[in-house]
């Protein structure tokens, strides 16, 4: 039993991670006897003691039974539409999961949602096989998104934009008078009061993906939130004046 | 039979085995890597060895078009080598030539053993290698980039791959050579490997070689292999590093 | 983007009983591991071409046509004739093969002939120039893949070979720029016989010679191309998998043995030998 990476250690494929009797989880294989090596650019980590496993740090949005996603449509058939998630997979998103009365053989479905609309659904089902099937019918957040706008960040800085327990969004939402929602698949759809709040919540939530790896990141965004704030009465005062 | 040596007047390599360029004879070119160059694709990397200068862009796991190419199990890799016309000294037409069709081919099998495509069933993974600047060895060191390009779109890998050519020069077998050592020296083995399984992925040789030099020829690779392996993972290393305490955060 | 496929994607359905039978140390047509097929070599067989041959593997049948031109050579080779091969995998082949552009399997197995006749020098190109910078015979070789039962790659070589062998050019009288073609002919100037030998491995097994169902789920394939000395003048490995250092060398010393037979057998039906 020997671990060579140390714990949240960024290791590259091919690293050899630990020898001897362990599992291996997410990112880790078995290879040359008892030898377990990284298959991903991530950070290593050791869990129940024996399941070796690395957090990928890039690639693609894996969809996920019960993930919150926003998607754009792009393209519209029979009783469904076809939306990009920026997974691997485009998904399908049924006429009868959409919150509104369709009528599948009556109704034309574009004229609840066109080509390019972007609209927040769940990941009802996946398994790889087929593709995934959008619900936006579970919560009443889910549906066409109708204002505001849907940046796209890098899926693996999802929980850094939303901070431990949705602090970092509410810290956000708070300063810049912002409604911030972060799919899981890494775009963020912004609805602020004015422009000027819609472009300052855009350009905080830029830095934060750039800086997500930084230490100190939630004070940085505190300060930058100031200045922006100091900034905009500034502007303000001289408007009146 | 006597092995003739047409390197013309001046010898590729003097009497105490050093070169035209003043390497060594297991000495490689200078090599530089770099990933992350390029936004608009899923990982990228540049490798520059010697004067050859070659940039990747990965694309995907996507949905495979046409969508019959499509395989149900497993992702399906597409490689493209292409040089540009402005990499050579006489203007190389853009169209694919025969012999970088395979050369395509041959770095997508190259890739292959190593890239884990059954975790993405159905889709592609496209991965385009632009010569910018040829100098010998270019397939070598796109498969090189390539690798590191692969791993920066995260997508998941046995192995890394890294490849270099070797080649015999008045007689002796030598480490990655460069174009006036290819276009005048005996021999030219490109050979790709997975560092740690410790497998060739590809083999070709151009010219010739007794057994006891292909053998010698093979460990050499393997060294070379070895030094740019580490360098891939510095790349990849150089800009990742600070994520490490990303995630300490959360 | 070109294609992913080749000419035969593998397909391991059967990998598995053919391992067990590998096992055995008999392969399925009954051959030794280590065996070859039948090889059968006829040659001038067209008279149009200035040299030709066919060459048949078990099933598997390949023929090589030649003809002559006389041309510029290269600007930086300005001595030596040229030598071309292109190699065709024609419909007759197999249900797989369409008429049209060759893909990628085709490519690579045409240039795998090329650079094993051409690249291992053992054709004296010097001695193809009619005059210096400007006048050199252009020797064209063009392959057909004619029935495609495995292993169309050394097929493909050694009627490229045979018909190289056997090819005859008319000797010319220079006067100035004035070439003039003599009734009288001579051989190609070619000092060794570089004989190529595909490998495939099919599971831990290397199998000399593969038939079509063995490179079907064959997952690497190595061409080496030998000659008399031992020297090896080509490597190709094909597909997507890898093999050991190890079983490089094996392969060498394979594909150095078995050349060393099918020479016998090319000198013995050509009645030629190299010079």
């Amino acid at each position: 039993m020997n671990i060579i990476a140390k714990h949240r250690q960024l290791v590259t494929p091919g690293d050899l991670v630990a020898e001897g009797k362990f599992r291996a989880g997410q990112n880790v294989i078995k290879l040359n006897g008892d030898r377990f090596y990284a298959t991903v650019l991530g950070s290593f980590e050791i869990k129940d003691r024996d399941t070796l496993s690395v957090r990928a740090l890039r690639g693609p949005y894996i969809p996920r039974r019960g993930d919150k996603v926003i998607g754009k449509v792009v393209d519209i058939s029979m009783g469904s539409w076809t939306v990009d998630i920026r997974a691997p997979y485009e998904a399908t998103l049924p006429a009868g999961r959409f919150p509104a009365r369709i009528n599948p053989v009556f109704d034309d479905i574009r004229k609840f949602m066109g080509a390019d609309d972007f609209v927040y659904a769940e990941i009802a089902e996946f398994d790889r096989a087929r593709p995934p099937i959008l619900d936006a019918t579970l919560n009443r957040e889910y549906g066409l998104i109708k204002q505001g706008v849907v940046i796209e960040v890098e899926p693996t800085r999802v929980p850094r934009i939303i901070g431990k327990k949705g602090s970092m969004i509410q810290l956000l939402n708070r300063e810049l008078g912002s409604q911030i929602t972060v799919g899981q698949n890494g775009r963020v759809w912004v609805r602020a009061p004015s422009p000027e709040a819609v472009s300052n919540t855009v350009s905080t939530i830029r830095l934060i993906e750039a800086e997500a790896h930084t230490q100190g990141l939630t004070s940085r965004v505190e300060e930058r939130l100031k200045t922006l704030k100091n900034a905009s009465q500034k502007i303000a005062t001289e408007n009146k004046e | 039979m006597v092995e003739a040596v047409d390197s013309g007047s001046k010898p590729l390599l003097s009497p105490d085995g050093i070169r035209t360029d003043g390497r060594k004879i297991d000495e490689m070119r200078k090599v530089k890597m770099e990933v992350g160059l390029l936004k608009n694709c899923s990982g990228s990397a540049y490798i520059e060895q010697g004067k050859t200068k070659i940039i990747v862009a990965v694309h995907g796991p996507r949905e495979a078009h046409p969508k019959h190419l499509a395989q149900p199990g497993r992702a399906i890799l597409r490689t493209r080598y292409h040089m540009a016309p402005f990499s050579t000294s006489d203007r190389k037409s853009p169209a694919p030539s025969r012999r970088e069709i395979e050369i395509t081919k041959v770095i997508r099998e190259a890739l292959e053993p190593a890239v884990m495509l059954d975790e993405f069933p159905k889709t592609s993974i496209d991965v385009f290698i632009e010569v910018l600047q040829a100098d010998a060895g270019t397939r070598s060191a796109g498969i090189t980039a390539a690798a590191l390009a692969l791993a920066e779109a995260g997508i998941p890998m046995r192995d890394m791959v890294a490849a270099v050519a070797v080649g015999k020069l008045e007689g002796r077998v030598v480490m990655d050579l460069n174009e006036e050592e290819d276009e005048h020296g005996q021999a030219d083995m490109p050979v790709a490997m997975m560092p740690n399984v410790n497998r060739i992925t590809l083999l070709q040789l151009n010219g010739r070689l007794t057994r006891a030099e292909l053998e010698e020829g093979l460990s050499m690779a393997r060294r070379g292999v070895d030094q740019l392996y580490e360098m891939q993972k510095q790349a990849l290393r150089e800009k990742y590093t600070s994520s490490e305490s990303a995630q300490e955060e959360d | 983007m070109d294609s992913v496929n080749s000419i035969s994607e593998a397909a391991p359905l059967r990998l598995r009983d053919l391992n067990a039978v590998l096992a055995t140390g008999v392969r399925e047509d009954g051959r030794k591991l280590d065996e070859y097929r039948n090889i059968d070599i006829k040659t001038n067989l067209y008279e149009k071409a200035n040299g030709s041959a066919m060459v048949r593997i078990g099933n598997t049948v390949a023929v090589a046509g030649i003809k002559i031109a006389r041309g510029a050579p290269f600007p930086d080779t300005p001595n030596d004739g040229v030598l071309t091969v292109s190699l065709e995998l024609l419909p007759h082949a197999s249900p797989d093969f369409e008429p049209g552009p060759p893909d990628e399997g085709a490519i690579e197995m045409s240039r795998v002939v090329d650079r094993g006749l051409r690249e291992s020098k053992s054709i004296k190109y010097d001695e193809l120039c009619i005059i210096p910078g400007k006048s050199v015979w252009i020797i064209y070789v063009d392959v057909y893949a004619l029935d495609h039962d495995g292993n169309l790659q050394d097929a493909a070589g050694l009627a490229a070979l045979a018909a190289v062998l056997t090819a005859k050019l008319p000797e010319v009288k220079v006067e100035g720029d004035t070439v003039t073609e003599l009734e009288t002919k001579r051989p190609i100037p070619i000092v060794e016989t570089p004989v190529p030998v595909t490998v495939a491995k099919v599971g831990d097994h290397l199998l000399v010679d593969p038939s079509a169902a063995e490179e079907e789920v064959s997952s690497v394939r190595v061409t080496m191309t030998t000659i008399e000395s031992g020297v090896v003048a080509s490597i190709q490995k094909s597909g997507s998998d890898s093999i050991t250092m190890e079983e490089a060398l094996k392969i060498y010393d394979l594909a150095f043995a078995r050349a060393k037979e099918i020479r016998g057998k090319l000198t013995a039906a050509l009645g030629v030998s190299p010079a």
